[in-house]
């Protein structure tokens, strides 16, 4: 995608509600909110979105046509639009489609917009395979899948939990300096803490996992041109994009712990023409820490098994050699539903622009963000995307 | 806590494969051109144009991964902890199911397992794992 590397499209403004559990509030409430707040951000007229890039809401699942009610909920007149639901690889999903939409001169202006509130209302239900060959069977929570991966992952290279434990405690002091992140997380926690959590399927602890709350997240994309006629001082582009949906579609791959990540998170980081160890801070997608071990070795940071080590040799805190998840990531922020990777995103980008406060890295230039969406049949998760972020000039 | 189980629906695909669970015999899916297997059952073959034909599977594999879970599915409190595996058939396609008569610290990946049978419920009969 040469429009990436030309640096045509950017990122010109982001906001997001303080996570919350249980608000009491409904996505579209939720979206009002944080549309007024990008705006705000940007200090443009709600008049200048003419592009729509959203995801499904767990709280309003039933609704078929849910981004036309969101349209008409925020007063908007579009001359695009659609709707993502490849889960929490969505939203940085979404980025890449509003770009492209401007880039084909569909539209001028994308509102990228995500607002969930799964913690007061929760009326998803999944079909297919996960009705009939899951549920009956004793499938009960998504952390399971994520404790068989561990399982796989541990018969091969042995148990990941010192370098889990290591990042539950970072990502935690990542959430103690940002007031986004739901108060109930908010609090100092230690590897022991970790270890002693309680097991919600062995041998995955509660404090692997995410935890589900209701919030909102927004992003303006526009082109640089229009960024510049905007008077846009910190622009974000993306410079790499890769996705793959659906991952080993036809069964070959036998080891199960192999994601997508082991071919978009190679790809993305050759055209950005970086390495791995070039990405000055790494958002990767969190619903749970092995996943974020497992991508650190796909995407390259280390060699397949090598990642427990790579976390504990490496400072991953904020000012580390690797800062990873400043923000406290969705683990220790809180997963606002489909509103998840929109965490990881934010903190990127505030991050590049310098809006970061008390969690800001010094001079830093690019980002990587990813996302993991879906749980497949008896093997892994589908969706795995990767973009490479960098401030503008 | 909902007490109910979800209950086995089948759909008009997937209907013999229900009513042989009931006869205590797994079946997969066959696509004879390529001479390959796949679960869970779907209208078309992953691998060719074939339809695929259903073939009784020998009913052994080997376990790829297991958990312990502590936080159960409707209709499973009883059994909490209960253990969940996902199983390789010799036949190729892996499948998820509960495993039962074992001991879960004395389970190792890579290990022989064989499909036992539970109760019938809704439109079939529940498959388990055992170690062999």
């Amino acid at each position: 995608m040469q429009w990436l590397k030309d640096r045509s499209v950017a990122i010109i403004a982001c906001a997001d509600l303080k996570a919350v559990k249980r608000s009491g509030k409904t996505a579209l409430e939720l979206a009002g909110e944080v549309t007024e707040a990008v705006l705000c951000s940007a200090g443009i007229e709600r008049d200048r979105i003419d592009g729509m890039a959203a995801t499904p809401a767990n709280s309003e699942a039933y609704n078929p046509f849910w981004t036309s009610m969101l349209a008409d909920s925020l007063g908007l007149s579009l001359a695009w639009s659609q709707i993502n639901d490849i889960g929490g690889a969505s939203i940085v999903g979404n980025i890449l489609r509003a770009g492209a939409a401007v880039h084909a001169g569909l539209c001028e202006v994308v509102l990228v917009i995500a607002a969930d509130a799964p913690s007061t209302q929760f009326v998803a239900r999944q079909s297919g395979f996960r009705a009939e060959f899951c549920d009956p069977f004793g499938y009960s929570v998504l952390p399971l899948s994520f404790a068989l991966l561990t399982t796989a992952y541990s018969a091969r290279y042995g148990s990941p939990d010192r370098a889990l434990a290591k990042l539950a405690v970072t990502q935690r002091n990542g959430a103690l300096l940002n007031d986004r992140a739901c108060d109930y997380l908010r609090v100092p926690l230690t590897e022991e803490d970790y270890l002693a959590s309680r097991m919600i399927s062995y041998p995955l602890r509660l404090l692997d996992c995410v935890m589900r709350c209701d919030g909102a997240n927004a992003f303006l994309v526009t082109s640089t041109r229009t960024a510049k006629q905007l008077g846009c001082a910190t622009p974000v582009h993306p410079i790499a994009y890769r996705e793959l949906i659906n991952f080993d579609a036809r069964n070959k791959v036998d080891d199960i712990t192999v994601t997508g990540f082991s071919e978009v998170g190679p790809a993305a980081l050759r055209d950005a023409g970086l390495i791995a160890d070039q990405i000055q801070s790494f958002h990767p997608y969190d619903d749970f820490f092995i996943a974020v071990l497992l991508q650190l070795e796909q995407i390259g940071f280390s060699k397949p098994g090598q990642g427990v080590d790579f976390v504990l040799d490496h400072d991953v805190g904020i000012g580390g050699d690797l800062p990873i998840n400043t923000g406290g990531g969705q683990i220790s922020a809180g997963q606002p539903g489909l509103a998840n990777g929109g965490v990881n995103l934010i903190e990127a980008v505030r991050q590049l622009r310098g809006e970061a406060g008390p969690r800001q890295l010094p001079g830093t230039t690019n980002a990587m963000v990813t996302g993991i969406g879906v749980i497949q049949y008896a093997r892994n998760w589908g969706c795995s995307n990767v973009m490479i972020l960098e401030r503008g000039a | 806590m909902s007490a109910e189980r979800a209950p086995i629906v089948a759909t008009e695909l997937t209907r013999p494969f229900w009513q042989a669970t009931k006869e205590r015999r797994f079946l997969l899916q066959y696509d004879p051109t390529v001479d390959r297997y796949q679960f869970y059952p779907r209208q078309i073959s992953l691998y060719s144009t074939a339809p695929p034909v259903w073939r009784e599977a020998k009913g052994e594999g080997i376990l790829v991964a297991h958990t312990l879970c502590h936080t159960p599915a409707p209709g499973f409190a009883e059994l909490v902890p209960y253990i969940l595996g996902i199983v390789r058939l010799v036949e190729g396609p892996r499948v998820f199911a509960r495993v039962i008569d074992a001991n879960y610290d004395n389970l190792r990946v890579g290990q022989k397992m064989r499909i036992a049978w539970g109760e019938e419920f809704g439109d079939g009969r529940e498959y388990l794992f055992v170690p062999r």
